[in-house]
């Protein structure tokens, strides 16, 4: 009788239901403390996602870009000598890959910046100025003056401007050791003065024109790195993956992760210290869940007596309870959820601004390469995490408190005083 | 009649709001003087709990005055009335209501501990209670432990220990035998007889009627009747 | 009197439903314990950034000449008589040291890379990470020692070693280049590369035999530890009047700002926890009052004050919550001590670096925080027992007559 037995489980829905409401406080209290874990590990995880995306973009797009195409050992040991020789033309087939937004070549040399008061070391960044913009967003943090307008013209950095002392149309010499060893010289005019934010960037890059830095560093036809931006983040990996095949021998291509470790790391660290902390918070709610659990079911061993009494089947009460404990953890994760996501989707149109939490937060996030607004990321995985530990738990706990009714004889129920 | 324990005068109760107002007492005079056992008798809804209840200090009346061993109780603050019940009302209760968590005899001294008597005449005075009452060898098991009968005991013990001018019983033997109903009810008698003690009972039970010295009967919250009894079935 | 009976009372409730009880004290000391030992690693980190932070060459004080930190060069720099200041031994001060610091450019007969060039009087450096750095070949001799220390990535980016030689080109103060060549007397290991590529050492006459000066840049301070900062910043301020007196946090504002956001996490991280506690806390609280208001209220029957039962509520919470915390507080401990030995994370050195944190980390359990977690978690033991508090004042003596 397939019809009956399916009304009896739907009465036995409503059943279930309605002891849930028989203490709505100890309900509430429990659904409480799922929906609190829940909205709070959404919450947090969906912004560390979305800091994490942030982060990553912000630091490729500041100097180093998405990938980078090297002679083998320039990465671990980044010599003047380590080349790639044809780096103009390869930049230009590289550019022509599926999935590419960009290339762009450049050269670079450690070299003593002067001016005729002072003296300081920097890095000098040979860029293709056409090119550049498509990998980098240093064109873009222009603060004074003119991005690389002419062959003789440099973009410093402002806090490397500032201890130099120098302003636009200055004069500034650049030395240090050339391709063979010999040195390398060359006479700029401050065209162009950039502010990212990035303390160690602005303090200590300056940019000049590709072929400039060619000539006066004995560099030929010769880059350091052939930078490649893909249209997205999430391309990253295929697009690597090409790169891999299209290039020969004597050639390395390495992704941002491994030109920046120290964000991944960053991000690695940040995720598993907050995992832990994660599950401390749901386990410390999944004992509450089992104190829940307990009282009801010893509240109730009278009432269980009665139904063993009429000829309930202890495994249909088990069942009756896995549904009570189902129906309060998916109020209180329901909850959760819908706290959590409406701020979020509340947060995603407007974005945390850290330098409105806190003094001082902003320049710290820079230097983190934190963006200026975050916003936070939906990410499935993280978001399900939660709710699914607290529902296996309430399961579990579920079970384990009823194991309780094997131990009930409907005699002794019914004597049950308390 | 200056020996009255209780007087009540005039006295009204009325439960629930304007709307439905549940009328309990209804301008009932009653008095207990001392040595008395009376027992408050009458259907379900009659009234003799409530009355009961505004005897012991458990409960205001909304109209009327309450006078218990010389103290109107209307006057007297919550605390007051606390400190009343503590040191001029022992009660016996239905369902025995021992606190399970301590021993037999340690719930008879947990009222002089309330009283503030001091440890040593305190476990005295509960054992030789205990022991008048036939209780000297279950002393040290807990509530869980007793049969209803003797639970009841301990409740009686606890509502005597500190000689109470009034002991009030609802409905004492509502939860035992025929047999140990009989053995309370003798109980009861030993201590009115004996010790003097006033008591008042609210009772269903025609054979608790039948040991008291005086009957009222309550109805739709009036008396309807107060009588003395037919003379107490002697003790066999 | 009254309150032994209450707690004597109290107690035994508490076991009346002892498997309840026992995840509820689980429940406290598991929240409690980690709490603890996560605080102990967030203050192990602190501390990690903040020791970097005044190890690398900061000290907790630092005076300057006024205007230095804005312009850091060689013209602002002044003249310091080390043993004119004898008073400086009874601030409380566990060291100090002047320094000339120069941005210079290193040469190799392959390289060439930007430097801080640091002349320094070795024998007080023990009080910067370089009195304990781990060295190949030797150490500097003495303040006119003319021979210099590179870190080791930094000598590997050169193609150099100890031994060999390399050009240093700084500027002198009349702004002309100043060039020299120097021995390498030793390469240095330092905690993270960052370091080992930014500094370069030689003693601090023969720096300022190059540079024609006789002044210093630089006075770095450390004090003893435990010795509390402001007071001895008041009094080196009174003591180098025309000179400026800079604190780590003013020369490492990043590093001093991490250090409060770890502050600030600590005690969220406290607050989430225990509010997670606190719906489990009251739910069972709130239980034991309902299940119990017939001998409750027979209690006021008999006698016993409101304020009584109020207390016999709350007395029960601060029990739980005591032998939670207590129990908490231990396994926090053991925790810790296994912990004692540091983690390692030298895995993510990388990421450390830029949080200036060293690759282990070692806990740092301190009493305060002990004691304030303890505090805090009793206070929240009381304030979970206000709402079943104000469930149990509304038990009327009439409610032994129920049922």
């Amino acid at each position: 009788m397939p019809a009956s037995a399916s009304a009896s489980r739907g009465l036995f829905a409503v059943v279930a239901w309605r002891n849930l409401w028989r203490n709505p406080r100890r309900t509430w209290l429990t659904a409480g403390g799922i929906a609190f874990a829940t909205a709070l590990v959404v919450f947090f995880s969906s912004f560390q996602v979305g800091s994490y995306d942030g982060m990553i973009d912000m630091a490729t797009r500041l100097v180093s870009s998405h990938i980078q195409v090297q002679h083998p050992e320039f990465h671990d040991d980044p010599r003047m000598r380590y080349t790639v020789p044809d780096g103009i033309a390869l930049t230009e087939r590289l550019a022509g890959l599926p999935g590419v937004a960009g290339a762009a070549p450049r050269a670079e040399a450690f070299a003593l910046l002067s001016t005729e008061e002072r003296s300081f070391g920097g890095l000098v960044l040979g860029v293709d100025p056409d090119r550049e913009p498509q990998v980098s967003d240093l064109s873009k943090a222009l603060a004074q003056g003119e991005y690389l307008p002419g062959p003789d013209d440099a973009f410093i950095g402002v806090a490397l401007a500032r201890n130099l002392d120098i302003a636009i149309d200055d004069e500034i010499l650049v030395l240090g050791t050339a391709r063979e060893g010999s040195v390398g010289a060359l006479a700029l005019r401050v065209g162009g003065i950039f502010s990212t934010g990035h303390e160690d960037t602005d303090r200590s890059l300056i940019l000049v024109p590709l072929r400039t830095l060619q000539e006066g560093f004995d560099l030929g036809d010769e880059v350091h790195r052939i930078l490649v931006a893909a249209d997205s983040i999430s391309d990253i990996d295929d697009v690597a993956g090409r790169i891999e095949l299209a290039l020969g021998e004597g050639y390395r291509a390495l992704k941002w992760n491994e030109l920046m470790p120290e964000i991944e790391q960053g991000i690695q660290i940040d995720w598993v210290s907050a995992q832990l902390m994660y599950w401390l918070l749901l386990i410390l709610v999944a004992f509450a869940i089992v104190n829940t659990l307990m009282m009801t079911v010893f509240e109730r061993t009278r009432e269980f007596g009665m139904l063993l009494a009429i000829g309930m089947r202890p495994a249909s009460i088990m069942g009756m309870l896995q549904v009570e404990a189902i129906a309060m953890w998916a109020i209180g994760a329901s909850i959760g959820l819908a706290i959590a996501l409406s701020v979020i989707a509340w947060l995603s149109q407007t974005g945390i601004a850290f330098g409105e939490i806190a003094e001082g937060m902003d320049e710290i996030s820079a230097q983190y390469f934190m963006p200026e607004r975050m916003y936070p990321g939906f990410a499935v995985g993280a978001m399900a995490m939660s709710p699914a530990v607290l529902g296996l738990a309430t399961l579990a706990a579920a079970f384990g408190t009823s194991l309780r009714l094997r131990r009930i004889r409907p005699v002794d129920a019914l004597r049950t005083e308390d | 009649m200056s020996d009255l324990v209780v007087d009540c005068q005039g006295v009204t109760r009325v439960y629930g709001d304007d709307a439905v107002p549940v009328r309990a007492l209804q301008g009932v005079d009653f008095g207990v003087a001392a040595g008395e056992w009376t027992a408050l008798a009458g259907p379900s809804g009659s009234g003799k709990s409530t009355l009961l209840h505004l005897v012991g200090g458990l409960d205001r009346p909304t109209d009327g005055t309450v006078v218990v061993d010389g103290e109107e109780l209307s006057d007297l603050s919550e605390s007051q009335l606390s400190d009343l019940r503590l040191r001029k009302v022992g009660f016996v209760f239905q369902a025995y209501n021992l606190i399970p968590v301590l021993s037999a005899v340690e719930n008879v001294e947990f009222i002089m501990q309330l009283q503030g008597t001091d440890p040593a005449e305190r476990r005295e005075r509960a054992l030789s209670v205990l022991d008048q009452l036939g209780l000297g060898d279950i002393g040290e098991r807990r509530p869980g432990e007793l049969s209803g009968g003797q639970q009841q005991r301990v409740a009686v013990a606890r509502a005597i220990v500190t000689n109470p001018v009034l002991l009030l019983a609802d409905e004492p033997s509502a939860n035992l035998d025929s047999a140990t109903t009989l053995e309370l009810l003798a109980l009861l008698r030993t201590i009115n007889e004996e010790r003097g003690v006033t008591i008042v009972t609210a009772t269903h039970d025609p054979i608790v009627m039948g040991h008291a010295s005086r009957r009222v009967l309550l109805r739709d919250g009036r008396i309807e009747s107060d009588e003395p009894a037919a003379s107490p079935p002697s003790n066999a | 009197m009254k309150f032994t009976l209450l707690v004597q009372l109290s107690w035994r409730n508490l076991w009346r439903h002892r498997r309840r009880t026992l995840i509820l004290i689980t429940t406290i000391c598991v929240a409690v314990g980690s709490v603890l030992v996560l605080n102990a690693l967030l203050r192990g980190m602190q501390m990690s950034m903040v020791e970097t932070a005044i190890d690398n060459l900061n000290g907790h004080f630092k005076v300057v000449a006024p205007g230095y930190l804005d312009d850091p060069g060689i013209k602002k720099s002044f003249s310091f008589e080390p043993s004119g200041h004898p008073e400086l031994a009874s601030y409380g001060i566990r060291g100090w040291t002047s320094r000339v610091r120069v941005p210079a450019v290193i040469r190799s007969e392959r390289e060439t890379r930007g430097v801080q060039f640091v002349g320094v009087v070795p024998g007080s450096e023990d009080i910067s990470f370089l009195g304990d750095v781990e060295i190949d070949g030797e150490y500097l001799s003495g303040s006119d020692d003319r021979r210099i220390l590179v870190g080791h990535a930094l000598a590997q980016q050169l193609e150099t070693g100890v031994g060999r030689r390399v050009v240093l080109i700084t500027q002198g103060v009349d702004g002309g280049n100043r060039e020299s060549g120097y021995r390498i007397a030793g390469v240095y290991d330092a905690v993270g590369t960052g370091i080992e590529k930014a500094f370069v050492f030689t003693g601090i006459t023969s720096l300022q035999e190059l540079l024609a000066i006789d002044a210093v840049t630089e006075v770095s301070v450390r004090l003893t530890e435990g010795v509390q900062g402001p007071p001895v910043l008041h009094r080196l301020t009174r003591t180098f009047t025309d000179l400026d007196v800079r604190t780590w946090q003013d020369l490492e504002p990043q590093a001093a700002m991490m250090h409060e956001m770890a502050d600030a996490t600590v005690s969220i991280w406290f607050l989430i926890v225990m509010g997670a506690l606190i719906f489990g806390l009251v739910n069972t609280l709130v239980t034991a009052v309902m299940e119990r208001i017939r001998e409750l209220g027979m209690l006021r029957a008999i006698g016993m004050r409101r304020g009584a039962v109020i207390a016999q509520v709350v007395i029960e919470s601060m029990i739980t919550m005591a032998i939670g915390i207590s129990v908490g507080v231990v396994l926090g401990l053991l925790g810790y001590f296994w912990l004692a030995d540091g983690i390692d994370l030298s895995a993510f050195s990388e990421g450390l670096e830029l949080t200036g944190m060293r690759p282990e980390l070692v806990p740092r359990l301190w009493a305060q925080d002990v004691v304030l977690v303890v505090g805090l978690s009793l206070a929240l033991g009381f304030l979970a027992s206000i709402y079943p508090a104000q469930r149990a004042v509304r038990i009327q003596p009439l409610d032994a007559m129920r049922r």
